[in-house]
């Protein structure tokens, strides 16, 4: 019987040091395929970058030829977006006020060349590391949801409530998803957080004058006008921004550790 | 004595433990090739400290087992050999796994006393 005990025991501290062993490994694997803070720092400029597009002063309700009510809003014209994706994304309708008819255009453009930076970082990330990730899924999740909010515009303004459209904040839910998407490859829980704060932020953004929190918080001085909707991309924009960057500090901190 | 309810269990705590992937290293390159679509070699050897001759052995006993694939390749003039995991390959990785934690788990729960 003690021999069969001892037996047992040196198999169970054998086990211990197996399983603390193989999470290690783990671990730095992960870390030499893990390439999603660069995803951060991308989608962070981007929605940065889309500021240029969001205080057109020219443009409101009433210049382009449109009219709202109650339940309802008429438009003169239908030639109301420039560019080769029209509407449903960003201004998604000509209600929205001082969003350059050109969001939609630029959203598309950016996002879908985030992705492909996305994707290219990887690629020879795992030149480099020696680790080939599965990235693929990423890019034709990802561009799948593009297309399928440039899509929406025929729908966009009829099924869902105005509240979620009005502010032209529909590209920050593409990049959630698509950041979403990266979260399930990379099954990394920090990470799966993280963007679960974002969707939040983009919720946030998409129904709420953002401004107005700024200015509780005396952040800037002057958020009226036509920069009334820019702290509505400049809170996600950092907070992706930010968090790329210490994502990224994180990894480097592992990694000098190894 | 918290061991012998262990000890005089009627299933055995090794029960689902393979004696192919119940080894340090093939465990170690297994839970590697696991996280990745596929990893090179010269990254499981630097990562596990081992001689490339070492691992290479280890390599194609999992290879034999058909828990493993290798292919061989090139980057630029640079030869490269990848090790990818093959289904039986991650199920049995996923029953060793499984089989150290519950074995583990079992002699805490029985209060982990040692003879």
């Amino acid at each position: 019987m003690y021999d069969k005990l001892v037996r047992i025991t040196n198999q169970i501290e054998d086990s211990t040091a197996i399983l603390v062993y193989a999470d290690s490994l783990r671990r730095r694997t992960r870390l030499a395929r893990d390439g999603s803070w660069f995803a951060l720092v991308v989608f962070g400029v981007v929605v940065l970058v889309a500021m240029i597009f969001y205080h057109a002063p020219e443009l409101s309700a009433n210049s382009t030829g449109c009219h709202g009510s109650a339940n309802s809003f008429t438009c003169t014209s239908v030639w109301l977006v420039h560019g080769l994706f029209g509407s449903g994304l960003g201004s998604s309708s000509p209600l929205v006020d001082n969003v350059s008819p050109w969001a939609t255009t630029y959203w598309v453009i950016a996002i879908f060349v985030g992705i492909c930076s996305v994707v290219a970082f990887y690629w020879l990330r795992s030149r480099s590391s020696g680790v080939v990730g599965r990235i693929w899924p990423f890019a034709c999740l990802a561009t799948t949801a593009l297309a399928l909010a440039v899509a929406s515009r025929g729908w966009v303004t009829i099924d869902i409530p105005g509240d979620f459209w009005q502010r032209g904040m529909q590209a920050l839910f593409v990049i959630a998803i698509a950041l979403a998407i990266l979260a399930a490859l990379e099954r990394r829980l920090s990470f799966s957080i993280f963007v679960a704060g974002f969707f939040a932020l983009a919720l946030l953004s998409s129904l709420y004058n953002v401004s107005n929190l700024f200015q509780d918080l005396g952040i800037g001085s002057n958020w009226n006008g036509s920069y009334q909707g820019l702290p509505n991309l400049i809170l996600p924009g950092l907070y992706l921004l930010v968090g790329g960057v210490a994502f990224w500090a994180v990894g480097r901190r592992s990694d000098r550790r190894r | 004595m918290a061991s012998d309810s262990l000890a005089s269990s009627d299933e055995s705590p090794v029960k689902g433990i393979d004696d192919v992937v119940h080894q340090r290293v093939r465990l170690g390159v297994l839970t590697i090739v696991n996280e990745a679509r596929r990893v090179e070699f010269q990254f499981i050897q630097e990562t596990m400290g081992l001689t490339a001759g070492n691992l290479s052995q280890h390599v194609r006993v999992l290879e034999e087992a058909g828990l493993v694939k290798v292919t061989k390749g090139s980057a630029g003039r640079r030869p490269r050999t990848w090790v990818s995991v093959t289904r039986m390959g991650r199920t049995a990785l996923l029953v060793e796994v499984d089989s150290l934690r519950s074995l583990v788990e079992r002699v805490e729960r029985s209060g982990g006393s040692t003879p």
